[in-house]
């Protein structure tokens, strides 16, 4: 496992080894650190869109579904504290990691981090 | 599966319950905003809590002093928010809260026991106990209610999962020099600012693990064991001579302070109120108690490197004469207390009660950090300050000279002050600018730690900071005005 700390400002978007993990900002407050894989087809999911009726994300390629629950369930175990987020991930002791910004489509409401 | 049931005689012979039982299953309203304000004010006028005359209070755990001036002003219904976590407020706050969770210790004096029974009476009598209880739950969310907005956990947490995170904090925790101690060392007066870090630890180090012992008893298995393993250490095995709390008052006497308990309780800081008070605050409700387990498996694991680093300070400050065995011991002790704080207290709790009580352990760990952070912040501000009267002396010379504005006179305050007058210490949420009219002024800005204002002498007091005030003649004339951002 890896323990990663960044300032969601600048980044929401974080790559450990082999694994991309994305941060999205839920309607019902909180952060998540998702990663961007849909578990059907393993489509980017940081490019899918909110339903906000359903209060979930929705996989761009098959339109798989992940309710809000289901994100803060399944997210990779995060911290945010003092404007920090602090996430242990899935990886490698050294594996590399990248912090980097993107446009996330999925982001409720189209708010940034 | 065997199943408790009611023989079909007693089910048909009992009733329905009452509506007014059905009601109290949901909790009731918290007390209404005018309750809050009437039930503090009653607690804050307590006679052991009104204003002494002494900077020191020698030998007597029951006098602590809350300002009930600051507590007449200030609404106790509303949470604070992390900026006004050190405010004037927030001091009041802490030192209730305080007092009210330390009716549930034992504290006796040294001597003179029967001059000393009236308070000892009304410090742990009824009325003083059910108004704490009473105002207990809101001072509770005016003073941590933050900690909600300012900490998130989410995510799927692993027993895995914890033990890299905690172990990421103690990697970057020993990484680090403390920079407390630091401006401790490069302060102009090291001494003193060592002896205010010893004044800031001692109200939780002369009453080691009292609050964490909150949570020993009852019957929740091994964990509760492993718990006690580290109080029985604490506690030195009952050797009164090894009690951690027994080698902290050696330390604190060859730094040349009194180790009585709460003896400098005039100087205690909001910050460092504070961490005592969170420690109370999740070991006590122990609905927090996963919680409370976070909290305590990080303070046992970083204390170990904390400790080693004021040994250093304190024998760079003060040579052979200090005792700085509580802190070598606890280096030692505590890198023991930590493995056991996770390997035998947090891991097996959540092996035994699932990954679903880890948000609360992380939470408590956060919560922690932060609070220390807090205190810290506090700490370095007052250290700061207090080793640069005569500059803000000087400061405060310029900005007369220079003329008020007219939105600082227009804040201008009369005070007048007589030799022996009671003393207090408080807060400010705006910048003070103090001048001498007549007569002298002592400012206290810590133990040992004062300057004297002369007639047509001023100081500047930033927001937050720690001061008291007390005629250095038989009568002293001065005012004050607010600086707006500092400025005049």
């Amino acid at each position: 496992m890896i323990v990663v700390t960044f300032d969601p400002e600048k980044f929401n978007f974080v790559v450990a080894g082999d694994e991309a993990y994305f941060l999205l900002r839920l309607p019902g407050g909180g952060r998540v650190l998702f990663k961007d894989r849909c578990a059907h087809r393993g489509s980017p999911l940081h490019l899918g869109g909110w339903d906000a009726g359903a209060g979930a994300l929705v996989c761009p390629s098959h339109q798989t579904r992940y309710p809000e629950r289901v994100l803060r369930r399944q997210g990779a175990p995060l911290v945010y504290s003092g404007g920090r987020v602090t996430a242990v991930l899935d990886a490698e002791p050294h594996a590399e990691v990248r912090f980097a910004r993107k446009h996330i489509l999925a982001q409720p409401g189209g708010r940034e981090n | 599966m065997k199943e408790f049931l009611p023989t079909s005689s007693a089910a048909g012979l009992a009733p329905e319950p009452p509506a007014a039982v059905a009601d109290v299953t949901e909790p009731g309203p918290p007390l209404a905003p005018e309750d809050i304000r009437r039930y503090v004010r009653l607690y804050a006028a307590n006679p052991l809590f009104g204003y002494l005359k002494e900077w020191v209070i020698a030998d007597n755990p029951y006098r602590r002093p809350v300002d009930q001036e600051t507590v007449t002003r200030h609404d106790f219904g509303r949470p604070l928010k992390r900026e006004e976590a050190l405010g004037a407020s927030a001091l009041a706050a802490q030192r209730m809260l305080f007092n009210v969770y330390e009716t549930d210790l034992v504290f006796l004096p040294e001597k003179d026991f029967a001059a000393k029974r009236g308070d000892f009476d009304s410090f742990y009598s009824n009325e003083n106990k059910l108004l704490g209880e009473l105002i207990r739950p809101a001072l509770e969310t005016h003073l941590f209610g933050f900690l909600e907005d300012e900490i998130e956990v989410s995510g799927k947490w692993s027993g895995a999962a914890v033990k890299s995170y905690l172990q990421s904090i103690v990697e970057s925790h020993e990484r680090t020099e403390l920079a407390s101690l630091q401006l401790v060392l490069s302060s102009p007066d090291p001494e003193r600012a060592a002896a205010a870090l010893m004044i800031q630890v001692a109200g939780d180090f002369l009453t080691e693990s009292s609050s964490s012992a909150r949570n020993l008893l009852g019957k929740f298995g091994p964990v509760q064991s492993e718990l006690f393993k580290i109080a029985i250490d604490d506690y030195g095995h009952g050797v009164h001579q090894a009690k951690h709390s027994t080698l902290f008052e050696k330390t604190m006497t060859t730094c040349g302070l009194l180790a009585d308990a709460h003896a400098y309780w005039h100087f205690y800081l909001t910050g460092s109120l504070a961490l005592n008070n969170y420690y109370h605050y999740v070991c006590r409700d122990h609905s927090k108690f996963f919680r409370a387990l976070g909290a305590v498996a990080v303070g046992e694991s970083l204390f170990a490197h904390t400790c080693r680093k004021v040994s250093e300070m304190l024998r760079a400050v003060f040579g052979d004469k200090v005792d700085t065995y509580y802190f070598d011991e606890h280096y030692h002790i505590d890198a023991h207390h930590g493995r056991m704080a996770v390997e035998n207290v947090v891991a097996p709790a959540v092996a035994r009660y699932g990954d679903s009580v880890i948000p609360e352990i992380v939470r408590g760990m956060e919560e922690l950090q932060l609070i220390t952070t807090l205190a810290d912040e506090d700490f370095m501000a007052q250290v700061a300050w207090a080793g640069g009267l005569k500059k803000h002396r000087d400061e405060a010379a310029q900005l007369f000279g220079g003329g008020l504005g007219e939105e600082a006179e227009a804040t201008k305050t009369a005070g007048v002050a007589h030799e022996g007058d009671a003393v207090i210490t408080r807060v400010c949420d705006t910048d003070l600018l103090c001048r001498v009219e007549s007569g002298a002024l002592d400012v206290v800005a810590g133990h040992g730690q004062s300057l004297q204002l002369n007639e047509g002498e001023g100081l500047h007091i930033p927001r937050r900071r720690l001061h008291g005030l007390s005629s250095a003649s038989p009568r002293c004339l001065y005012h004050t005005y607010e600086l707006k951002d500092g400025k005049a």
